[in-house]
Parts: C-alpha cells; structure tokens; sequence
C-alpha cells in the first residue's frame, strides 16, 4: 500500500503519514485506529508504545 | 489537483495580492487594495474547491494551533513591552502623540489577551473541561 493510498483511506495528508513513518508525529487514538483498520492489524501490532 | 499544486497557487494568489496591494498603498487607490482582496479571496476559495485531497488533518490544526499561540505569546509580548516604553518615553519628554501611540498598543496587548482569555474558555468548555 502506498503512503498515498493509506493516507486516503484514513483522511489524512501524505506529509502525515510521512511524517508518521518518520516517528515525527505521535498520532491521535483515532488516527492510530485508522491506520490499523486499513493494514487490517490489530493497534498492538502496528503502534509500540516506548 | 493535488496538494503541491494547490501549495503553489496558495503562494502564487499570495504574492499577486501582496503586489496588488502594495501597488494600491504607493498610488493611494483604497479601492483598487479592496478589490484586489477580495478577488484574492475568491481565486483562495475556488482553489480549494477543486483540491480532491485533504489538505488540512489533526497535524495541520496541531502545527497550527502551536503557530497561533507561539504568535500570540510574540505578539502581546512586543506590544506591550513597546507599549510601556513609549508611554514613558512620551511622558518624559511631554510628547503626547508619543505617549498616545503607547498607549494605543498597551489597548491592542490587553485586546489580544481578552481575546485569547475567551477562546481559550470557549474551548475549555467545548472540550470538557469545568464540568462537574
């Protein structure tokens, strides 16, 4: 799945998925949610909590 | 469109109404400033129509939101600070357009305050907070 494609599933820009990837930003719950919806994972396995 | 495109109108309609009004304050013209504007205004508007993506998410509104209170914080800071120093430097050497001016921005630092104060409570509420 491409950046842009995951960034339209979950409403957001590319630069915040970028910005994501990049451990830039902290998503909000429900952003994190999203995002583990679109790769169809539970939250546990795309989020680590440091 | 997507969303460098319409960075780089945003900048584009930028600069054509910072030219169009700094043309209209060397000749005097108010209404060609107005105009120029507005006509900046809609050309802003039917930009962002035509953008399919989503161009403003909870990053862009956090950015900002830190943008604006960092500005805010500058902002009264500077004014007030002015503020005091022209209504002392007025009053020592009896100049009253001076002390005036002074004054004029220690309103403008008690404004930005109450305004902030406001929103903030506004927001509070919105947001949970004071609820008993």
């Amino acid at each position: 799945m491409t950046q842009e494609e995951l960034a339209g599933k979950t409403g957001v820009t590319r630069q915040t998925i970028i910005a994501v990837e990049k451990n830039k930003y902290v998503p909000s719950l429900e952003l994190a949610f999203k995002i583990s919806k679109a790769f169809g994972q539970p939250i546990e396995n795309v989020f680590q909590y440091k | 469109m997507n969303y460098g495109t319409f960075t780089r109108l945003r900048l584009l309609i930028g600069l054509g109404i910072g030219t169009i009004v700094a043309i209209a304050a060397t000749t005097n013209n108010f209404y060609l400033a107005i105009t120029g504007i507005l006509i900046g205004i809609l050309f802003m508007f039917l930009v962002k129509k035509g953008v399919k993506e989503v161009i403003v998410d909870e990053r862009v509104i956090s950015i900002s939101g830190q943008a604006s209170r960092m500005t805010y914080v500058i902002v009264t800071m500077f004014s007030a600070i002015l503020g005091l120093f022209l209504i002392l430097s007025g009053k020592g050497d009896g100049n009253i357009y001076v002390e005036g001016i002074g004054v004029l921005f220690s309103y403008m630092s008690m404004l930005l305050i109450a305004v902030y104060a406001i929103s903030y409570h506004y927001f509070n509420k919105k947001y949970g907070g004071n609820t008993k």
